[in-house]
């Protein structure tokens, strides 16, 4: 038996919030017995009230993993107003384990370790089959705690998950382990026993151009591209005055609908990274690490086809599945949300997934400031099961028991 | 050719595609800032219906009570037949602009997101029978024997009740209005794949083929409707369509002209 509900709490007091949502949600279950929580919130609430509420009803017991925001899904679209998603799971059969390491801030290899061998001392590594990670949006580097799971665990390993938010005022996010709130940290859930699963990963982007070598990189920061200030590949394709305006505005037009692809050498797949900010000596910091070397190209989209990306990702989801989900989970870019502009555009976007997974799967998701999954979604060839960490894409990924 | 020339031409054929590549994303962002600049054309027309109707509505409201005054004889003693007439044939237009309003402002508000939906556990069985029982005086006016075929005595939704009605009476207002004489319109639920499918089933004109894809456009009618009544609004299956969208549901139909036109809503059982 496996299965899974979900509730939404919208009231303005951040304990009742969470009450609402998880007696919502607990409903679903019926009289079935907790063993999992995964909470989705605005950062507007007060955390631990929001917390406290939840446990309120499902008890502190219960494993709780989440994150905070830049929007909260379900499977009638983006709710309207701050909200608690909590997504309940029940099985005998499929196991749940979570974890958090507290500083990742600068040191996010070290936070992954930390937070994976406690993992592991609840489930053997070997009974693990899928990590899902929660990691602080603004200050860890999703790449550096993929690198130290996958060290870890000795044989790669999917690993799923979104970056907290703060509902785009980039100032401070939250990660939820059990009645715990951290600051800066990573939260891991692994999903172990008779599990079934699988990942669909689309963003709707295209290279266009010719293909240019980062040729000067630190961290999130590209320098300089062919020996060039990184913002002349913007000046060049759109000339100055546009170029100028990534500088002058976050996340404004031209970084939502032309972000920079990098190609992986391994899969020749583009990743996307949105330019965030632009210095005065023409560096573009991007929402993930770019390293000297990646294969850049400008890329171009359209909100048709990133919500056509958003159903083939379901799609794929669907496809490698190969039975009915007893839960999906959704993560999209916060960029993504931007870039629809209107409630009736993201809910396109939603609607597309849901109408690959069926309209009666519990489904729960964010808009986060990254995301992680392997590139292409594969997670039945080991050998070509490579997480990495995604913007501007939406992850679907699908829980189900294995028979 | 020389490898010398051969890199020459190979980074000259680089600078024309490059300088294409420029052109394209140029194009590409004037179209985007052309598209953008229609959905705020879109909002600002979206606004001017909102506050039109909004405005048309207090006014008439204020008519409709002074008609009813007269009628009631409040205003100077009672009115002549000759003048009760004239007064009640104004009434009754009045109380058609209203719905006409009203309606406008409904789809306006489903249109764009301006409606939050008050969900509760639902018997859909309970609330289609409140539905016909309402439209019961109209089906007997036309001679329409109305059967239904409750199958899901048991089932729930978690749905606004007011809201689902307003489906179920646009759909089977329309099927009454639109039935032969004399005919049946049969009316089911039943629980399936964990939906609850409600099916309404009439005799009568159907919806050509030319019009079946417009059907949940705004405004949209049928040529043979308009025939049949010339003043409807064609906002009836705009508003359930999104009301049963907005529920995670879904409708469909299919029609065949002159033999009839069945309409299936289907929603999540919770």
């Amino acid at each position: 038996m496996f299965e899974s509900s979900v509730g939404i709490g919208v009231s303005n007091d951040s304990y009742k919030a969470g009450v609402e949502a998880a007696v919502n949600a607990r409903h679903g279950l019926g009289q079935e017995e907790v063993n999992l929580a995964i909470v989705f919130a605005s950062a507007t609430f007060t955390q631990v009230d929001m917390l406290r509420g939840i446990q309120s009803v499902i008890g502190e017991d219960v494993p709780l993993a989440g994150a905070s925001t830049a929007g909260e899904l379900t499977n009638v679209g983006p709710t309207k107003t701050d909200s608690v998603v909590v997504m309940l799971f029940s099985s005998d059969t499929v196991h749940f384990a979570v974890s958090s390491a507290h500083n990742a801030t600068g040191q996010s290899y070290e936070a992954g370790k930390a937070a994976y061998d406690q993992l592991v001392a609840q489930m053997p590594a070997d009974e693990m089959k899928l990590v899902n990670m929660f990691a602080d949006g603004l200050t860890a580097n999703p790449m550096q705690i993929i690198a130290a799971i996958g060290e870890a665990h000795g044989t790669r390993v999917p690993i799923v998950g979104g970056s907290a938010g703060d509902g785009g005022a980039f100032k401070q996010t939250y990660q939820y382990c059990n009645g715990t709130v951290i600051s800066g940290g990573v939260v891991l859930v692994g999903f172990g026993g008779a599990l079934n699963f699988s990942v669909g990963v689309r963003h709707g982007w295209l290279p266009i151009g010719a293909p240019k070598t980062v040729t000067d990189a630190e961290g999130s920061v590209v320098k300089k591209i062919d020996g060039r200030p990184a913002i002349e590949l913007y000046s060049k394709y759109l000339g100055e005055e546009e170029a100028a305006k990534l500088g002058e505005v976050t996340l404004g037009e031209i970084a939502l609908s032309y972000p920079l692809g990098v190609r992986d050498p391994e899969t020749e797949e583009m990743l996307l990274r949105a330019p965030f900010f632009v210095d005065d000596e023409g560096s573009v910091t991007c929402g993930g690490e770019i390293k000297v070397g990646d294969s850049v190209q400008l890329m171009i989209g359209s909100r048709a086809e990133a919500v056509e990306a958003a159903r083939e990702s379901a799609h794929h989801a669907m496809e490698q599945l190969g039975a009915q989900p007893a839960a999906a989970i959704i993560y999209s870019c916060h960029v993504r949300n931007t870039l629809f502009g209107s409630y009736k555009e993201a809910t396109a976007e939603v609607d597309a997934v849901v109408s690959e997974v069926g309209q009666t799967v519990p489904l729960a998701g964010f808009y986060t400031y990254a995301e992680q999954a392997p590139i292409r979604g594969e997670v039945r060839n080991m050998a070509m099961c490579k997480p990495t960490s995604h913007n501007e894409t939406l992850v679907t990924v699908l829980l189900g028991e294995a028979v | 050719m020389s490898e010398g020339e051969r890199i020459d031409e190979l980074k000259r054929t680089i600078d024309e595609l490059e300088d294409a590549t420029t052109i394209l994303v140029r194009r590409d962002l004037e179209l985007k800032r052309a598209y953008t600049e229609i959905q705020e054309v879109d909002k600002r027309k979206s606004e001017f219906v909102s506050i039109a109707a909004h405005q048309l509505r207090t006014p008439l409201s204020a008519i409709r009570w002074a008609h009813q005054m007269l009628l009631d004889g409040e205003a100077g003693g009672d009115l002549t037949d000759e003048q009760t007439l004239v007064v009640q044939q104004a009434q009754q237009s009045i109380e058609k602009m209203i719905s006409l309003v009203n309606e406008l402002l409904n789809a306006d508000h489903l249109e764009y997101d301006k409606v939050s939906f008050d969900r509760q556990q639902v018997n859909i069985d309970k609330l289609l029978q409140t539905a016909v029982n309402e439209l019961k005086p109209m089906a007997l006016e036309r001679r329409i024997e109305i059967a239904l075929d409750l199958g899901a005595p048991q089932a729930e939704v978690f749905c606004d009740a007011e809201r689902i009605k307003e489906v179920f009476l646009n759909i089977l207002n329309n099927a009454i209005k639109y039935s032969f004489v004399n005919s049946t319109v049969s009316l089911k639920t039943r629980e399936q794949d964990g939906n609850l499918v409600v099916t309404f089933n009439d005799q009568g004109i159907g919806i050509p083929q030319k019009n079946q894809a417009h059907m949940f456009q705004k405004f949209s009618r049928a040529d043979n409707a308009k025939r049949v009544d010339a003043n409807g609004s064609g906002l009836g299956m705009f508003i359930a369509d999104k009301i049963v969208h907005a529920h995670g549901g879904k409708i469909t139909f299919t029609s065949e002209e002159n033999v009839g036109t069945t309409f299936t809503v289907s929603l999540p059982v919770t």
